[in-house]
């Protein structure tokens, strides 16, 4: 992960939610702009695949129907 | 620039030394062969054109491709990881807007109440969101343009924060005019965030507003997916890796 690791937390005003974001907080792992480009692109894929696992196990809950005959 | 120049200073002096005729030179030359000034004039302007494509030409060529690359970049990475795998049933379609500034422009609502100056000078000197690159497979609306005062992506980018938000809930709060609210579909939800501009000298990005990443879902019943913190925890954390990665690409 190349954001550096902080609590979550949003805001919610008027239905929106609103997070802070401090582009201090993110980590440039690399000594030139292509490597570091190809590891952004690494830390969004590891992302992206964290969200498509938490998303499927959401599903799969969702779509067990608990006891039934 | 002036070091370029000065490959063409030597062979451009050449040719006009022998295009002007200077009597001794011209001579000279006929004395070894007939046609020798036409040769000369020939093969310096030939070699200058040359070098000109060698040191100009095709090095620019080569960065316009390298330019159009890093939407084929953006583009695979999201075909494969956004669209075709996360959301089943509730394809995301990003897109990426970049600000414009325009002279005229008639696409924010102005409030019936007020002033006809103040309807006049609202309109003048707007910000637009220009969209630069949309997830392919997807299409948008093309009257569907924005201003930086307008929807989740105006406030991400005027505000500098991420914001998430559902559709239904929203569509009369974001400033839009009946002719905007009619071009969309007016379900699910959107999240953006803005683009930080990556300062190449100190190699991390600064607080200059670039651009603005929107993820978005236009399926009925997609906007539950935004009810739990942990799916806007992860979805934030997605969105704001690939704008970083747009910071280094924009």
């Amino acid at each position: 992960m190349s954001l550096k690791k902080k609590a979550y937390k949003e805001t919610k005003v008027d239905g929106m939610y609103i997070i802070d974001i401090d582009p201090a907080d993110f980590e440039f792992k690399g000594s030139t702009p292509r490597e570091m480009l190809f590891n952004a692109i690494q830390d969004f894929i590891k992302s992206a695949t964290k969200l498509k696992q938490h998303f499927d196990s959401e599903m799969k809950h969702a779509s067990t129907t608990p006891g039934g005959s | 620039m002036e070091k370029i120049s000065l490959i063409y200073v030597l062979p451009l002096l050449s040719l006009v030394i022998i295009l002007v005729r200077l009597p001794e030179i011209d001579r000279w030359l006929r004395s070894h062969y007939t046609n020798a000034p036409f040769l000369i004039a020939l093969i310096l302007g030939g070699s200058t054109i040359l070098m000109h494509i060698i040191t100009v030409v095709a090095p620019l060529k080569k960065y316009e491709r390298l330019e159009n690359n890093k939407w084929t970049v953006i583009d695979n990475l999201i075909a494969t990881y956004l669209d075709h795998e996360i959301f089943r049933g509730a394809p995301l379609v990003a897109n990426i807007m970049v600000p414009k500034r325009v002279l005229y422009s008639t696409r924010e609502p102005v409030p019936v109440t007020s002033s006809v100056f103040r309807r006049i000078i609202t309109r003048f000197f707007i910000r637009r969101l220009d969209v630069v690159w949309l997830s392919p497979g997807n299409m948008m609306n093309k009257q569907f343009r924005i201003t930086a005062r307008q929807g989740i992506t105006g406030k991400a980018y005027t505000t500098g924060r991420t914001l998430i938000r559902d559709i239904p809930g929203s569509i009369d709060q974001l400033n839009f005019t009946e002719q905007q609210k009619a071009t969309i579909s007016g379900n699910g939800f959107v999240a953006s965030t803005p683009i930080f501009a990556f300062d190449r000298k100190y190699s991390r990005s600064n607080r200059k507003i670039i651009g603005v990443v929107t993820f978005s879902s236009s399926i009925p019943g997609s906007e539950k997916i935004i009810k739990s913190e942990r799916n806007r925890e992860i979805l934030r954390e997605n969105i704001t890796e690939f704008s970083r990665i747009c910071s280094f690409i924009l």
